[in-house]
């Protein structure tokens, strides 16, 4: 298990370094612009030149530059934005708040509605329910996941405005003025979050719910679920206690997968809303040639993936004790 | 045995035989070729379906017109289609001067007296439908040899109920080759006539009625010698009436014709996709065998190399390179590639990992086979069979990331795709003009294509590798 | 009473091209503390038919007629649920085939044995575990490794575990199908001498499913050849054994070399297994039956009666 857990961690830091200098690469030497130009703007104040000179060793040798960008990223450093001259870093928490409500309570909805029904699925073999799932799973994976938010966008909030005269909000996270109660600013919130919600747990739903399916259909044909049958437990108690458990640690797995997914895939979701999240503001920085963001989101996004890929590593060791005890013979 | 031989092409033959034979009985699979065929006839006939040129041909309808179909429902039954009026000049009455009228009108004059002639041509035509939103006149005016004299030209259109709207008038006394065109929804046409540009619209007023119109054209020569002439001709006269409704998936918001959009888009979707995905397996394979077969220090680097690009987000890193690199459809493909190989190769790699303690890979090696010999006519057939279900299953992955791309406005501009479809959809207003059939169109075809490889490939999955379990 | 009596069972299982007659009229019957094993080649329908009693069947198989007394009682119209709670484990148990898989791999072996105890038994956890601990002990294992996952313990220990679950509830029957087939032969040697052991400790009645038959003749008193879905010859295993009336039976026995005696050619039987959707007319041992008649391709041969402690077999050889 140790070596397990060190081979884990040596993997983690190994990719970090990888993402760093591929980082450094791609905006500093290969890029076609003038790396100097993704780090200063003529916009910037003398004394905020000054400092990014400084800490990013802009001209100096490459090897000293790659030391001082490295140390950079590590420290949280990221510059200032060409767009906002204000510090990317601070930025960065209020956007990944914005990204993480919506997206979470996607993410948390969708496992909510998916998981069951894959379930369900699997208890009744070839029964509607079943034909559901599988239908809606290949139907929903195979359709863009944009495609769907732009229809439930097209329904419920300009078909609705058409036809009943109110409708959902088309864009941004809240109104104007913020609600100042607690109570008030929750239900604007769900407001104006309903219809990426809706679209997103209907657009994937499916996918869980096949998964779940799939997986728990390939442990109910392993022989302890017929031990357990012969041993007289109800169906219920099988598919549950012993299927089900059975495959909690690839379920858990990809729970804890998922979870940088939203952040990423965030993008298209706060694009088509006007979202104000990572998203959007990686979008905006790229149409803006706003250098600095785009490094920092980039940056942010692959540390996530790192930590939880490794978490979801380890996850999967301590649930699944065919690992966490080692295989002795 | 290598497939290369003479019996191992009987073999594969036998075996491809019996391959489509179970392929034939399995429903999905049916349905997904022929979803298949139906989306790739549309891409190599594009050329031949549609009429109209998806990005140049602006202007065929009104902006968001719609398909031609909704007029099956009763409420649209008089939706104008486009009416492009080639307008057949007929004289009204005698004309004074020697005149060929028709399409072409020309006329020579030369000036006996210093009489005022007028000559009086028209076109009728029936209006049918509910009032349009706009209309416009073009014609080519070619006056020659004007010699002492004014010409006075005016065109007009005369309702049903007999009211008459001017629609351009100039007089000139030399020599003009012009083409014209009225517009009614031109700023300074409409406030000259008398209408708010912005408030009023022209044609939804003078097309109100449905019935009978004339479109005239008076040519009034006015000498000031007996030795004046002139030569005029007017060519190639059009009244235009764009139409509410056009074409099997109505227009976009520069009247554009959406289903020539659709046809060519699936042309460069599919082959982006079909590229990328054969790119992407063939890396897949090679790389897989390599190290799976090579083995020792080579396989731990590639592995390794595969869990750290395992790692990196997708999406926006493919975002950022093709932001720094510049939207090229080649860079596209490639990108897409480079990030759709991982999987396959880990697969692959412990395929061969399996096949590599075979006798018969045994066999050849103790007969006196070199390692690349073995690795290219022994392994690789033997994987090509789960190669190829993960290429059919990277397809949709790799369409869905390049209309992910173009959507978002990070595509080649050149290539009109199903996305990039949306992408305008989405810019240039059909979700306030609730323009559905711009919107459903290219999504559902990107849903259908997807369907069908993802039918295909669980048809293919279900026969390569039978699961034989149905206990309870 | 017997213990256990199987009427006339018929259990087909449905597919898509029509049915296959596993268990085609099986007849056999046992007293409390016989062992009685089921012979015959791979897919002779032994295992469905042991299954059967504990309607442990596949969705598609169906039990289509005949009678499964146990105790007095018939099995087959009763409910699922009476037979979940009355029969399964508690008065009928079962050691599976390839017991590698058999247990729970994410559970621990006490956990898996106590949730059988607490199912059936009027017992606490505490009283559970202990009993758990004792059972472990009978086998061999002991109680020390009742915190074990599956994959630390080895093949034969898995198979001891398993055997350990099944004596849980005091069965009044053991079904064990195939137990040593995954074993090598010195495991295969520990396990046989425990399922010994416990057969004079505990007076067990067992039911043995094999394709082995020196492991039969080892363990049990009573045997049943099985081919196609049918009872060839059914008896006491000396008279079986040493007096096979059925050709089939004849043939199985000489497939075993001896070790001691003379060499010989290794006999086989020539000829496969029959299609049991389509099962051969008459005998469905005729095709590959060297003794073959006119009429073992017409009529099927009833069980009969020979001399010795109920020995029968059916053979159109015998009413001659």
């Amino acid at each position: 298990m140790r070596e397990y857990l060190a081979k884990r961690i040596a993997i983690a830091l190994l990719t970090l370094y990888v993402i760093l200098t591929l980082n450094f690469l791609i905006f500093q030497v290969m890029s076609p612009v003038n790396p100097a130009k993704t780090i200063l703007d003529p916009r910037f104040k003398p004394e905020q030149r000054k400092m990014l000179e400084e800490q990013f060793g802009i001209y100096e040798a490459v090897h000293i530059r790659y030391a001082k960008y490295l140390v950079s990223l590590l420290t949280w450093n990221f510059g200032y934005s060409f767009l906002t001259r204000a510090s990317v870093a601070e930025e960065i928490s209020f956007r990944l708040y914005n990204t993480v409500i919506l997206l979470g309570t996607v993410l948390v909805a969708t496992i909510i509605v998916g998981i069951p029904l894959g379930v369900l699925a699997a208890a009744k073999r070839g029964g509607k329910t079943d034909v559901f799932t599988i239908g809606s799973g290949l139907f929903t994976w195979a359709m863009p996941v944009f495609f769907i938010e732009l229809l439930f966008l097209l329904l419920l909030s300009y078909y609705f405005s058409r036809w009943f005269g109110w409708s959902f909000p088309s864009s941004g996270m809240l109104s104007n003025p913020i609600p100042a109660e607690p109570l008030a600013y929750i239900a604007d919130l769900a407001w104006h979050m309903f219809i990426p919600v809706i679209a997103l747990v209907i657009g994937g739903f499916g996918s869980w719910a096949l998964y779940t399916r799939n997986l728990l259909l390939d442990a109910l044909t392993q022989d302890y679920i017929v031990t357990a049958r012969a041993k007289g437990l109800s169906e219920r108690s099988v598919l549950y206690r012993h299927a089900f458990a059975s495959t909690l640690p690839p379920i858990v797995t990809m729970i804890t997968l998922s979870i940088p997914g939203i952040v990423v895939g965030a993008m298209i979701t706060e694009y088509i809303f006007t979202w104000p999240g990572m998203g959007s503001w990686y979008l905006g920085a790229m149409q803006a040639n706003d250098y600095p963001v785009v490094q920092a989101v980039l940056y942010i996004y692959s540390i996530l993936v790192i930590i939880f890929n490794f978490l979801a590593d380890i996850l999967y060791g301590v649930l699944d004790p065919r690992i966490r005890v080692g295989m002795r013979r | 045995m290598s497939i290369f031989s003479k019996e191992g092409r009987k073999i594969l033959s036998r075996r491809l035989s019996g391959f489509w034979d179970e392929y034939k009985r399995t429903k999905v699979g049916i349905a997904g070729a022929i979803i298949l065929i139906i989306f790739g006839g549309l891409a190599i006939f594009a050329p031949l379906l549609t009429p109209y040129d998806p990005i140049i041909s602006k202007r065929l309808a009104e902006s968001f017109a719609q398909p031609q179909w909704v007029t099956i429902l009763p409420h649209n039954k008089d939706l104008p289609p486009t009416q492009d009026i080639q307008l057949y000049w007929t004289a009204q009455e005698e004309s004074p001067v020697p005149i060929e009228w028709g399409k072409r009108v020309a006329l020579r004059f030369e000036a006996a007296t210093t009489k005022q002639i007028d000559i009086r041509l028209a076109y009728n035509f029936t209006y049918k439908y509910l009032p349009p939103l706009s209309f416009n006149l073009k014609f080519t005016l070619n006056a020659e040899n004007v010699t002492d004299m004014t010409y006075l030209l005016e065109s007009n259109l005369i309702n049903p109920k007999g009211d008459q709207l001017n629609l351009w008038r100039h007089s000139g006394q030399a020599d003009a080759y012009r083409l014209i065109e009225i517009q009614s929804t031109e700023y300074w046409w409409m406030s000259a006539r008398g209408y708010e540009p912005g408030v009023d619209n022209v044609a939804q007023i003078w097309f109100a009625q449905q019935g009978q119109y004339t479109v005239t054209f008076i040519i009034s020569l006015m000498p000031k010698t007996t030795t004046s002439k002139m030569n005029l001709k007017i060519e190639d006269s059009t009244f235009n009436i764009p139409g509410l409704i056009h074409g099997i998936l109505g227009a976009d918001n520069e009247g554009r014709d959406i289903f020539s959009q659709l046809v060519w888009g699936s042309r460069i979707s599919l082959a982006i996709g079909l590229l990328s995905a054969v790119i992407a397996t063939s890396l897949g394979v090679i790389i897989g065998v390599l190290a799976g077969y090579v083995g020792g220090a080579v396989d731990e680097i590639i592995m390794r190399i595969v869990d750290i690009l395992i790692a990196l987000p997708v999406l926006p890193l493919l975002l950022a390179l093709v932001f720094l690199f510049g939207p090229n459809v080649i860079y596209i493909i490639v990108l897409i590639a480079i990030f759709g190989w991982q999987g396959l190769s880990r697969v692959i790699r412990s395929q061969i990992l399996t096949l590599r303690e075979a006798s018969f890979v045994e066999c050849a090696r103790a007969s006196g086979a070199s390692k690349t010999y073995v690795m290219f006519k022994h392994l690789v057939p033997n994987v090509l069979p789960i190669a190829f279900a993960s290429l059919v299953l990277s397809v949709p992955g790799a369409i869905l990331t390049e209309a992910a791309l173009s959507f978002l406005g990070f595509g080649d501009p050149r290539a009109a795709t199903w996305g990039k479809m949306l992408q305008s959809a989405f810019g240039f207003g059909a979700f306030s003009n609730l323009a559905w059939w711009w919107i459903l169109p290219p999504g559902l075809a990107i849903t259908l294509v997807c369907l069908a490889f993802v039918f295909i490939g669980h048809a293919v999955d279900n026969i390569v590798n039978p699961k034989l379990r149905r206990r309870r | 009473m017997p213990l256990l009596q199987v009427e006339n069972l018929k259990m087909y299982y449905e597919v898509l091209r029509g049915e296959v007659k596993a268990v085609d009229g099986v007849s056999f019957s046992m007293e409390k503390g016989d062992s009685l094993g089921l012979a015959g080649e791979s897919g002779c329908g032994k295992t469905s038919a042991a299954l059967a009693i504990l309607r442990l069947l596949p969705q598609n198989g169906k039990i289509i007629d005949g009678k499964i007394i146990f105790n007095g009682e018939d099995l087959i119209p009763k409910s699922d649920d009476e037979i979940r709670h009355k029969i399964r484990w508690k008065r009928i148990s079962v050691i599976f085939q390839g017991a590698m898989n058999a247990l729970h791999p994410t559970k621990k072996i006490g956990v898996q044995i106590v949730e059988a105890l607490l199912l059936h038994e009027d017992i606490n956890k505490k009283g559970a575990n202990e009993r758990a601990g004792k059972l472990l002990d009978l086998v061999g294992i002991g109680a020390s490794k009742r915190d074990r996952y599956p994959h630390e313990l080895s093949g034969g220990m898995k198979q001891r575990t398993v055997t350990a679950m099944a004596l849980a509830c005091n069965p009044d029957l053991i079904i064990a199908d195939e137990p040593t087939t995954a074993l090598d032969v010195i495991i295969e040697a520990q396990v046989l001498k425990v399922i010994k052991e416990l057969q004079q400790k505990l007076s067990l009645s067992m039911i043995l499913i094999s394709h082995d038959l020196s492991m039969i003749a080892e363990t049990c008193n009573r045997v049943a050849i099985m081919y196609a879905g049918k009872i060839v010859e059914y008896g006491d295993i000396v008279s079986v054994f040493k007096d096979s009336a059925h050709p089939y039976t004849q043939k199985l026995l000489a497939a075993f070399p001896s070790i001691l005696g003379r060499k010989t050619e290794l006999a086989s039987i020539h000829g496969f297994p029959p299609d049991l959707l389509n099962p051969p007319s008459g005998c469905r041992f005729h095709p590959r039956c060297e003794f073959a008649m006119e009429i073992c391709k017409k009529k099927e041969p009833e069980m009969l009666a020979l001399g010795g402690k109920g020995h029968y077999a059916a053979c159109h050889l015998l009413s001659r």
